[in-house]
């Protein structure tokens, strides 16, 4: 897929992902809005703080058995600290989000028909869910753990979305013994719900991870 | 690029490296100890502070920055936490990895265990047992509450020190599920047990690890990590500071109490003498050198033989009988007084054997006893001897009897077993001083 070039900076913004509408330009964060075979600004990105994720943009891996690669990013803040969510883009032309929190990842895949649910319905009506609920989605519970309030702190590369500063949402996570996850995303005009589960980084295969000088990557990862 | 990103103390402007940059929400300064929000700094600064100490920030056996390899993957110390239960204090580290994000280092008592944080929750079958991975896992102590009482380095979440939270461990073989619990979440870690050896071998101090807060002063703190003996030394529990000095004044005072203690009772309480002139290669003599009263329920008995200049290229064999009156039983023991020189064929003299003979008869009971030597004389011709050999040119050797003076006493000091008991008591405190002496030449 060809470079096109910033129409704010000129700057040369690669597109990783044909299906994926929103890009964040690497060299002025201006977010970006793909057309036929331009780009238009549609606001500003705020600039990443540095974190030490091994993952980034281009690292490739395996999801469900599907190849895929990381083809972008958004950072959320809350009161007590931060995660990244980043965009996987599979073979097959569907997307994965990997959430990654305290050192752990979460692989989820859109669960559309779960907003359905009365007690998600009720929530993305401008309800309430509380610590404890306990939501049924393809015959696993899953009890609500905690619910937070964040801001996106920054994005890069492609997104689905356009994230703008100070994007507010609430995210509610849902836990289940097997180790299974589920994630609700309310933000001011719609509701999302994810499902997946805890991977280890060594379970995606993955390649192309980001390299620090002073740590060796592991045996499993290389 | 590294991992690390370095921001400065807003309380006391020390330099801090933020070891896990983006996940890090507490950092707790390694200089003054200030508790820092480094997940929302004010605009203007890099961290703010939550609370101001200015104690000083204690002296850990890993210092953060350390790194050592595990289970495979190589982790950094980036944070510490000391916490207590009403009958335990033990200290907690935390280790990153960006690859493999975090786990615990959880030092007790000089045990120390690997905490891996669980992403699924172990199911409840009663009250004092779960299941996990298809095993059962039983409820070791009652549940109790653990307090954080000081935190240092930095954190994925907020810390602070006065935290209380439930706990309860369930163990399974060597290794514990352990649980935590507060209002808002409940956190499982699996734990296993790691010998003192694997953390201290595998664990190395940053380099340049020095705290400017003390920079001035001389360091006084032992140093935190050893290796060899020293090391396995302070991972005992009972491990103080100073052990080993307290073991050496232990020592001495033991070894001069043992002195007084044998030289009292060890004094000879009764000897006897007798000369007895033994005529080479002739008949075997007999003397009864005197009679010993042993009073105590028993003494040692020792028989010595002298002989003089004289006895050269001689050996004469002491049969002793130590006749006890009442029974008539005897106690026997003998020995071989043997003297021999010679000139080599380069001119040079040699000798062997001595003038003296000292045999000890251990545990002789109480009783009156005769002590009798039956002994008989040889020569021996030297080969090589060209002209009839002499000791310092002083006297012929081919006289044909020789003087040898018996003495049996009662009693005495055994400094061999002085000797033995000083050196097992000074070498342990000897050879610990000397390690303690080559870590703070090392540190």
């Amino acid at each position: 897929m060809p470079d096109i070039s910033c129409p704010s900076c000129g700057a040369a913004v690669p597109l990783r992902h044909a299906a994926v509408p929103y890009v964040v330009c690497p060299q002025c964060q201006s977010l970006l809005l793909r057309g036929d075979d331009d780009l238009r600004a549609v606001g500003q990105a705020a600039v990443l703080p540095f974190d030490v994720s091994p993952i980034m943009i281009g690292t490739r891996g395996t999801a469900d058995g599907i190849a895929f690669e990381v083809v972008g990013r958004v950072r959320w803040g809350w009161v007590d600290g931060a995660w990244n969510e980043w965009l996987l883009a599979l073979a097959d032309g569907s997307t994965r989000w990997l959430g990654e929190a305290m050192g752990t990842f979460m692989l989820l895949a859109d669960a559309a028909k779960a907003r359905d649910l009365p007690a998600i319905r009720a929530f993305a009506d401008g309800g309430t869910i509380a610590p404890g609920t306990t939501v049924t989605v393809d015959g696993q519970d899953f009890v609500a753990a905690d619910v937070k309030t964040a801001t996106c702190l920054g994005a890069e590369g492609q997104l689905p979305f356009a994230a703008p500063k100070d994007w507010a949402i609430t995210s509610i996570d849902f836990r289940n013994p097997a180790g299974a996850s589920l994630s609700v995303q309310r933000d001011s005009r719609e509701t999302s719900v994810w499902i997946g589960r805890y991977v280890d980084l060594a379970h995606l295969a993955p390649k192309g991870l980001r390299r620090f000088d002073d740590w060796a990557m592991p045996h499993a990862l290389q | 690029m590294t991992g690390a990103k370095t921001i400065s103390c807003p309380n006391c402007g020390g330099s801090l490296d933020v070891r896990a940059a983006g996940y890090t929400v507490t950092l707790a300064c390694r200089y003054c100890g200030a508790l820092l929000d480094v997940a929302n700094p004010p605009p203007d600064a890099d961290a703010r502070i939550i609370i101001q100490y200015h104690e000083a920030v204690a002296q850990l056996v890993l210092p953060l920055g350390s790194r050592g390899t595990l289970f495979g993957v190589e982790w950094e110390a980036i944070g510490w936490q000391e916490r207590q239960s009403s009958d335990a204090v033990w200290t907690e580290y935390l280790l990153f990895n960006p690859y493999a994000g975090y786990r615990w280092l959880v030092h007790a008592e000089g045990h120390w265990q690997f905490g891996t944080m669980l992403v699924e929750q172990p199911e409840r079958v009663a009250d004092n047992e779960v299941r996990w991975r298809g095993q059962s896992w039983q409820l070791d102590d009652a549940p109790v509450t653990t307090v954080t009482n000081r935190v240092l380095g930095e954190f994925y979440w907020r810390v602070r020190a006065g935290e209380t939270v439930g706990a309860a461990e369930y163990a399974c073989g060597n290794d514990t599920l352990s649980l935590e619990h507060n209002a808002d979440e409940i956190n499982w870690t699996h734990l296993v047990a790691l010998r003192p050896s694997e953390v201290r071998n595998s664990f190395r101090a940053p380099p340049g690890d020095l705290n400017p807060a003390t920079d001035d002063e001389p360091d006084e703190a032992p140093p935190a990590m050893g290796s060899g003996l020293w090391a396995r030394w302070i991972d005992l529990p009972t491990y103080a500071e100073n052990d080993a000095a307290m073991m050496a004044w232990a020592a001495v005072l033991a070894i001069m109490v043992v002195l007084t203690g044998m030289m009292t009772f060890g004094a000879v309480t009764q000897a006897v003498s007798s000369k007895l002139t033994v005529q080479i290669d002739g008949p075997a003599s007999q003397i009864t050198i005197g009679t010993l009263s042993i009073e105590r329920p028993s003494q040692r008995v020792r028989l010595t033989a002298q002989t003089y200049n004289a006895f050269v290229n001689t050996w004469v064999d002491c049969d002793y009988a130590l006749v006890n009156r009442r029974t008539q039983q005897a106690i026997r023991a003998d020995g071989t007084v043997e003297f021999y020189s010679g000139r080599d064929t380069d001119g040079s003299i040699w000798t062997e054997g001595n003038h003296d003979l000292t045999l000890d008869v251990s545990r002789v009971p109480r009783g009156t006893y005769d002590v009798v030597v039956q002994a008989q004389a040889h020569h021996w011709d030297d080969p090589k001897a060209t002209a009839p050999a002499t000791v310092n040119g002083w006297e012929s050797v081919n006289t044909d009897t020789r003087d040898v003076v018996f003495i049996a006493s009662a009693g005495g000091m055994d400094w061999g077993v002085f000797f033995t008991i000083m050196a097992l008591l000074i070498a342990p405190p000897v050879v610990l001083l000397y390690w303690q002496f080559k870590q703070r030449q090392n540190a």
